[in-house]
């Protein structure tokens, strides 16, 4: 099995097999166009070490994962949060490696990670007051004074049923 | 074009107001020095999260409430609004789809389990009419007066209701209730060579509702004028309700003492399909006639099986519903064949249910259809005629 080098943006190298490395688009792609396994390491500029290594812990999970169905017609926009059990402990991370995972996944091109990235996020967010909402996430709440109260006359329903 | 390519290719903030965005909408790469955490996320991302926010409509609301990109994305973005709409499922076009708002006991939810028909969470909207005016509109979850209809009553929501929302404000009341996929939003209409859809009959929606007032419900689910949307297209789903509520609140003013300066609600659900009438040995669901007369289900004393519960329908083995075997050889050839292979002329008739594959379960028995259930008229000893009726009271008392 061939081996490729991967090298993070704070200069550390990683080697890879080259099919895991392939869950990829983007490597992937790369390694089309060049033809031939490179000899030097192949540089993710905005992937750090600490994020490279559990994307790759990922890939290598799900490196015998069947390819997605082509056809996603209807069915997809049906959106299931349900993620499987690895997934769900994989992504038991801290916040900020949460999303640097999901920017990985989408810089890297590899859409099933982004999937069980985004569906995390959407988990967190269901069932939650808008209020509940922002600190979970430290948003900051930049509605206008107007629209504010617009929300809050909408919040009062149930005192005026 | 699949939904990831949508969300990769369009800028997503082209309306007003989005020039107070603090967020970084540029490429994928662009990150601010700042950023942290989601605030990290370009648009994009920000879109491809809360798209998952599309099975459920309370916390599309809640989300769109935390912050100004989140609104615009939720309820302005045109391929947002994209990913509340469901494909009708008897319609010949997968492409032409209801309202989120309306389907709420299907597909937007998990469907229920399909040996027991077990129901999983349900929604309803609830009007609050005074003065003969709508003046709130809610949207309950987790209860379903139709099918639970005993918890309640059809009485007035107790205080401590959890899980409901008002969305009276909500722009999402502004949508369309029908659209074709088919057609996309404006900015990439021009690029698309394909053609609208809408054009072929589209099945009328038979409006389903249950009106409550002082502290009874009158008297009975009332089947409402069915709306055909093959000429109402852009009926929007606040105009929708308008309609059914004045219409119903017409109907009761003649029937009854309604009085009509008092607070009261109607509940309404709407399904594709609701009331079919079968003539027996007819033999074909094709002649079927819908019944798209207003009128409040009447009680019989012809009626020689009582309405099941939809769940008992389902518990039964798809295969020999004992209920349907005993029905004498003049019964429609219909009833004979209850799971079937998934052809593209008979699908429509059939749902298709995990995990079977390329087979589904007749849609008479089918279990995201739990709050049906199956009447039999007989006059002097024999069938005159099968009904179907959904959403109406499952409750006897």
């Amino acid at each position: 099995m061939s081996q490729i080098t991967l090298l993070s943006s704070d200069n550390v190298e990683m080697k890879v097999d080259k099919e895991v490395a392939e869950r990829s688009i983007l490597i992937k792609n790369m390694l089309e166009d060049v033809g031939e396994t490179p000899d030097q390491a192949i540089p993710i500029p905005n992937v750090n070490e600490g994020v490279l290594r559990k994307v790759i812990e990922w890939c290598e999970h799900h490196r015998n994962d069947p390819p997605p169905p082509a056809d996603e017609d209807s069915d997809s926009r049906k959106k299931s949060t349900d993620i499987e059990e690895w997934d769900q402990k994989f992504m038991q991370v801290d916040q900020e490696m949460l999303f640097e995972i999901i920017l990985a996944a989408n810089y890297l091109d590899i859409k099933p990670l982004l999937d069980v990235g985004c569906k995390t996020v959407a988990n967190m967010i269901k069932g939650k007051s808008p209020e509940e909402i922002r600190k979970t996430f430290n948003i900051q709440n930049d509605f206008t004074p107007e629209e504010e109260d617009q929300i809050r006359r909408e919040n009062e329903w149930a005192e005026d049923r | 074009m699949n939904t990831w390519n949508i969300t990769r290719e369009r800028n997503l903030l082209t309306k007003n107001g989005t020039s107070r965005l603090k967020w970084p909408r540029t490429g994928k790469n662009f990150v601010p020095l700042d950023a942290q955490g989601i605030n990290s996320l370009p648009t994009e991302l920000h879109f491809e999260i809360l798209s998952y926010l599309t099975d459920n409509i309370i916390s599309q609301v809640s989300a769109s409430k935390v912050c100004l990109l989140w609104k615009s994305i939720i309820l302005t973005d045109p391929y947002f609004q994209l990913l509340r709409y469901t494909p009708l499922q008897n319609h010949h076009s997968e492409l032409i789809s209801i309202h989120q708002i309306f389907n709420l006991t299907e597909a937007w939810t998990p469907p229920p389990n399909p040996i027991t028909g077990q129901p999983s969470t349900v929604a309803e909207i609830r009007c609050k009419i005074v003065a003969e005016q709508v003046i709130a509109y809610h949207y309950v979850l987790d209860k379903n007066y139709y099918a639970y209809g005993k918890e309640y009553n059809f009485g007035p929501p107790p205080d401590d209701e959890p899980n409901v929302l008002d969305i009276s404000n909500s722009t999402i009341l502004d949508e369309q209730c029908i659209r074709d996929l088919s057609i996309l939003p404006v900015e990439e209409r021009e690029l698309s060579d394909e053609i609208p859809r809408l054009t072929a009959p589209l099945d009328k929606l038979d409006i389903l509702t249950a009106i409550h007032f002082r502290d009874e419900y009158y008297p009975d689910v009332i089947f409402a004028k069915p709306v055909n949307f093959l000429v109402e297209g852009g009926l929007t789903v606040r105009q929708l309700l308008e309609d059914i509520v004045s219409s119903l609140i017409v109907a009761m003013k003649s029937k009854s003492d309604l009085d009509t300066e008092k607070d009261h609600y109607v509940y309404l659900a709407v399904r594709t399909s609701s009331t079919c009438h079968f003539t027996p040995g007819s033999g074909s669901l094709e002649s079927f006639a819908r019944d798209t007369s207003p009128k409040v289900q009447q009680k019989t004393p012809h009626a020689l099986s009582s309405p099941s519960p939809p769940n008992s329908t389902s518990k039964s083995s798809p295969t020999s519903p004992p209920s349907l075997t005993k029905f004498p050889p003049a019964s429609p050839t219909p009833w004979k064949t209850l799971i079937y292979k998934i052809e593209s002329l008979k699908r429509h008739r059939y749902t298709y249910r995990h995990p079977w594959k390329h087979q589904g379960l007749h849609n008479l028995l089918s279990p995201t259809h739990y709050h049906t259930f199956l009447g039999v008229t007989a006059k002097s000893g024999l069938i005159t005629s099968y009904n179907i009726y959904t959403f109406d009271r499952l409750h006897s008392d």
